[in-house]
């Protein structure tokens, strides 16, 4: 194969490849890689929600038991406030002096309570104890009205909302009845508690490492909370989502919620809240939403790296596969590109263990097969030329042989042919003698026959010369239309004697022509040219002679007889030696049939071209063409 | 020929590149885990402690306890500027003192230190311990948000306490008529509310109350040694850090006067022989104030940390100092007393 032709191919044949290549990458990518990927993403997807449900469950747990904590912190107080009001005193006395020893204890076992008042079935004071004072601020008041009053005196225990003292800490009242006996209400024990002691409770509650519990009254207040600074602060959350969602009035809600939020200071959190109906409060668990999703995070973290992992095995083993399959057919190709350039003795070696092994070792025998074949073809053709080349060396030496030989012949055959001449003249010149008009007939006829064989003599000596490459171009600048001239005045008796007339055709612009040329040759050349249009043309007929400039580097001369035309079948072989022109009915022409072949030598041997136009009946036009100045080396083509 | 060696070449290359591949993957997700590096905060902290008293006062113990268990070291992350003295006179200059070192956080022990220490050193955060009347004396505009550069603990809730302790008083020494009083003449606004208070609701317990004012450690023994059972049935103490350094000498002179001395704090009773207290636990309050310096040492500002106060108080007995100057203790109080000393 041409390297021209394959160059483009190459690019091509590497776009083929990569298309082959990523053909099978994309197919395994998009089987193994979709699959992993979809597979992954569900079980991320789905562990996700099933992770967050979890975590949630797991806070909202915390809260209901936080919940349930402080809902028993407040059922302790109550019942201890309860066991105070089984006293023997009360039984037997109603509220008596000795009934605040009872009072003592309450507080001694509560240190919540802050402050202790019995009241009696009118709502006066009738026992109080204060941690701090000794005289209730509303010493005079009676509590008959108060809610706390009326609703323990109906037997149910009070829990009042919460208050602040000094705007700071917060505070319930706790009212309990008190009872002679079961079912006779003598009066209520109603107790201020000091809620900060939920500080302690709400304080161990931890969820995870930065999780916490805190609680809201009613009014959003903050009562307790493990950053006391918040329930000291009197800090209201009301505003808050996951406030809001929990004290909603609406009795499912008792169920624990979770939710995404955000905290007091802004920041996210997952928040699950259980409400304390008895109390009116909501305890809310808050955590740091990255720290309660850190499990689930690490999860997904975890799977998505075994997915990256499969994912990346899978690119390797699709970029493996792939090469793999590919790898034989560019060897392929690059063995049948070697050996489409000309290699045979390329092989292709594939050891793939497939169909495209068994392909090259059938293309390896087609090879071979194609190795031999060029082998054999190539051993003959060597044996033919070298017969060829003996023979050739043969034929120019015979060739060598005939020129010699001619040459010598012709040399051989002239002398004896002078000594003929020179008896036939002198006999005609009258020297033996007067002759009879039969006698000089014959003489004449021998004169005239011995002339020709003369000149085929001369012919054919020439002739050899030329051929035996012995002839030696004298060129040099000639002065073409007087050498022209020359030549036809010396020609001009021939066609006066039959009447024929010969004319001389040159432009005033190429009267100054040269060329470079050896004048004998040239000479004989345009002898020969003239001498065959006069032999040609008719008495009375018309020849001329034209001599025309080409181009800058040739001339041309024209030699236009009006003779009987050459047939176009004939113009080919006219400038062969011993080539005569047969002429229906004509009369037979007498030549050598060597001047053409002669003239073809001498022309080409300046290095320009002979040739003739001709048609039947109208005349022939010899032309050839000289060049004007000595040639470059390169040598310039005839035009 | 070279395509053979080459595809095997491939082969063996192509399996190492996949083990290859997967080792590296798994390198580079171990080598991924963020490495947690915590950067320790190593600057100095200077914190000033102002305490009219002794050093082995419980509130002191329980602040350098606190601040030590917070990871203070003195030396090292923390250096403190301690000044206890035995009276307002000598800690006044050394406040003045101390005004060009600039503490990050001054400790005051009591209300009277407190104003002390605000005038002479003003715009650096104050903790107060044991203040009585905060807001009263102008350290702070509110107990939820102090809104100025001052915070700390309360002693107890309201001056009503001093009524209460007279209350206990009563009960515990029923014969009680005649009460003499101690107070600090030279202390604060709240010195005289306190008494104030007290002069009120002695009638209502059936008490007679002696004023004694008191302006220093001398005159506090001599006023308790010029006591008698014949003019004076107890003697109770308007509790100020004044009587922190003569109260061990008090406490023997009223033991030998046979009578009941009331202490300021519980160590008063168990160790310097006061026959009871009605006190906080004055140990947990230094411990809190340890909280507030940490907090202020974070970066927290004084005007947002609510002031605390005490909710429960401890009733200590000391009964051997009951029976060295014969008193019947009653049974309820001695059996709902929170300590009971022998």
């Amino acid at each position: 194969m041409d390297k021209s032709s394959l160059t483009p191919l190459v690019p091509a044949l590497r776009r083929r490849r990569g298309r082959l290549v990523r053909q099978y990458f994309f197919i395994f990518i998009t089987l193994i890689g979709g699959g992993m990927i979809a597979s992954g993403l569900l079980e991320i997807y789905f562990r996700y929600y099933e992770s967050q449900e979890q975590i949630a469950l797991v806070q909202a747990e915390v809260a209901t038991g936080a919940a349930l904590k402080i809902a028993q912190f407040i059922l302790e107080i109550e019942g201890h406030m309860k066991t105070a009001t089984l006293s023997r005193d009360i039984a037997n006395r109603g509220f008596s002096p000795a009934y605040k020893f009872e009072l003592m204890k309450l507080l001694y076992t509560v240190p919540a309570i802050t402050e202790v008042r019995a009241l009696d079935h009118n709502g006066a004071v009738r026992a109080y104890l204060s941690r701090f004072n000794t005289v209730p601020s509303d010493a005079q008041q009676h509590h008959s009205k108060s809610a706390s009053f009326l609703q323990a005196g109906q037997g149910v225990t009070f829990f009042g909302p919460v208050y602040f003292i000094r705007d700071s800490e917060p505070y319930m009242t706790v009212a309990v009845p008190v009872e002679r006996f079961a079912g006779s209400i003598m009066g209520v024990l109603q107790a201020e508690v000091n809620l900060r002691y939920i500080w302690e409770i709400i304080r161990d509650i931890k969820v995870g490492k930065a999780g916490y519990a805190y609680i809201v009254a009613r009014s959003g207040d903050i009562i307790a909370h493990p950053d006391i600074r918040l329930v000291l602060q009197r800090r209201n959350a009301a505003d808050l989502d996951q406030v809001q969602a929990a004290l909603r009035p609406a009795p499912y809600l008792t169920r624990p919620k979770t939710m995404v939020t955000r905290d007091l200071k802004g920041g996210k959190v997952l928040s699950s809240y259980a409400f304390l109906p008895s109390l009116d409060w909501a305890v809310i668990v808050e955590r740091p939403l990255a720290e309660a999703y850190e499990p689930l995070y690490a999860s997904m973290f975890r799977t998505s790296s075994l997915l990256l992992i499969g994912f990346g095995a899978a690119l390797g083993a699709s970029l493996f596969v792939g090469r793999r399959f590919v790898r034989p057919l560019e060897t392929l190709r690059r063995g049948v590109e070697r050996i489409g350039s000309g290699d045979l003795a390329h092989r292709l070696e594939i050891k793939s263990g497939n169909e495209l092994e068994v392909l090259a070792e059938e293309f390896n025998k087609m090879t071979a097969a194609l190795r031999e074949a060029y082998a054999g073809l190539e051993r003959k053709v060597a044996e033919r030329t070298q017969e060829l080349l003996i023979a050739n060396e043969r034929l120019k030496e015979l060739d060598k042989m005939k020129s010699y030989f001619v040459s010598n012949v012709s040399h051989e055959l002239r002398t004896p042919l002078t000594a003929i001449k020179g008896s036939v003249d002198n006999m005609l010149d009258g020297l033996t003698g007067l002759l009879n008009d039969k006698q000089v007939r014959y003489i004449r006829r021998m004169k005239t026959n011995t002339d020709r064989l003369a000149r085929l003599i001369t012919d054919l000596l020439d002739l050899s010369v030329i051929e035996a490459g012995r002839v030696e171009l004298k060129p040099a600048s000639l002065p073409l239309v007087s050498l022209v001239q020359e030549v036809t005045e010396t020609l001009r008796p021939v066609a006066e004697e039959k009447l024929i007339r010969l004319e001389l055709e040159v432009a005033l612009s190429d009267n100054a022509l040269t060329v470079w040329a050896d004048r004998d040759k040239v000479t004989q050349v345009l002898t020969n040219l003239i001498g065959n249009a006069l032999k040609f043309t008719p008495p009375q007929g018309q020849a001329y002679v034209a001599v025309h400039k080409n181009d800058s580097q040739w001339v041309r001369v024209s030699v236009t007889d009006a003779g009987p035309g050459i047939p176009p079948e004939e113009t080919g072989r006219i400038f062969d030696a011993f080539y005569q022109l047969v002429q229906a009915g004509g009369p037979k022409t007498r030549g050598t049939g060597l001047g053409l072949a002669i003239a073809k030598s001498l022309v080409e041997m300046h290095g320009g071209k002979i040739w003739v136009e001709s048609e039947v009946g109208k005349g022939s036009t010899f032309s050839f063409t000289l060049p004007t100045h000595q040639p470059s080396p390169a040598g310039a083509r005839a035009r | 020929m070279g395509t053979q060696k080459g595809g095997k070449e491939l082969v063996f290359s192509g399996r190492k590149m996949n083990l290859g591949l997967g080792l590296a993957l798994i390198w580079g997700i171990v080598s991924l885990t963020p490495a947690l590096a915590a950067v320790q905060q190593s600057r100095v902290h200077r914190v000033a402690v102002f305490l009219v008293g002794s050093p082995d006062y419980p509130t002191l113990k329980g602040l350098l306890d606190g601040l030590s268990e917070a990871g203070y070291i003195e030396g090292r992350n923390l250096i403190l500027e301690m000044a206890i003295k035995k009276s307002y006179e000598e800690l006044r200059p050394m406040a003045q003192g101390l005004r060009g070192k600039r503490p990050d956080v001054i400790v005051a022990f009591g209300e009277t230190t407190t104003a002390l220490v605000k005038e002479a050193m003003p715009g650096v955060p104050i903790v107060f311990v044991h203040a009585i009347d905060p807001v009263g004396s102008g350290f702070i505009k509110s107990l939820a948000h102090p809104q100025t550069n001052l915070t700390g603990l309360m002693s107890y809730p309201g001056f009503e306490l001093q009524v209460k302790r007279l209350d206990l008083f009563k009960q515990l020494v029923p014969k009680l008529r005649r009460v003499a009083a101690l107070y600090n003449a030279l202390g604060g606004l709240h010195h005289t509310k306190s008494l104030e208070v007290l002069r009120q609701a002695a009638p209502a317990l059936g008490l007679a109350l002696v004023e004694k004012p008191v302006k220093s450690a001398a005159e506090a023994e001599r006023a308790v040694a010029s006591l008698s059972r014949t003019t004076t049935d107890g003697v109770f103490v308007v509790c100020s850090f004044l009587f922190n350094a003569p109260f061990p000498r008090m406490a023997t002179l009223a033991r030998e006067r046979r009578l009941p001395l009331m202490g300021c704090t519980t160590a008063q009773v168990a160790e310097q022989g006061a026959l009871w207290t009605y006190a906080p636990d004055i140990y947990r309050m230094g411990h809190q104030g340890a909280w507030y310096v940490d907090q202020i040492l974070k970066g927290a500002k004084p005007q947002d940390l609510p002031v605390e106060t005490p909710t429960k108080f401890d009733l200590a007995i000391n009964r051997k100092t009951a029976q060295e100057i014969g008193l019947a203790l009653p049974p309820e109080l001695l059996i709902l007393a929170d300590k009971v000393f022998h």
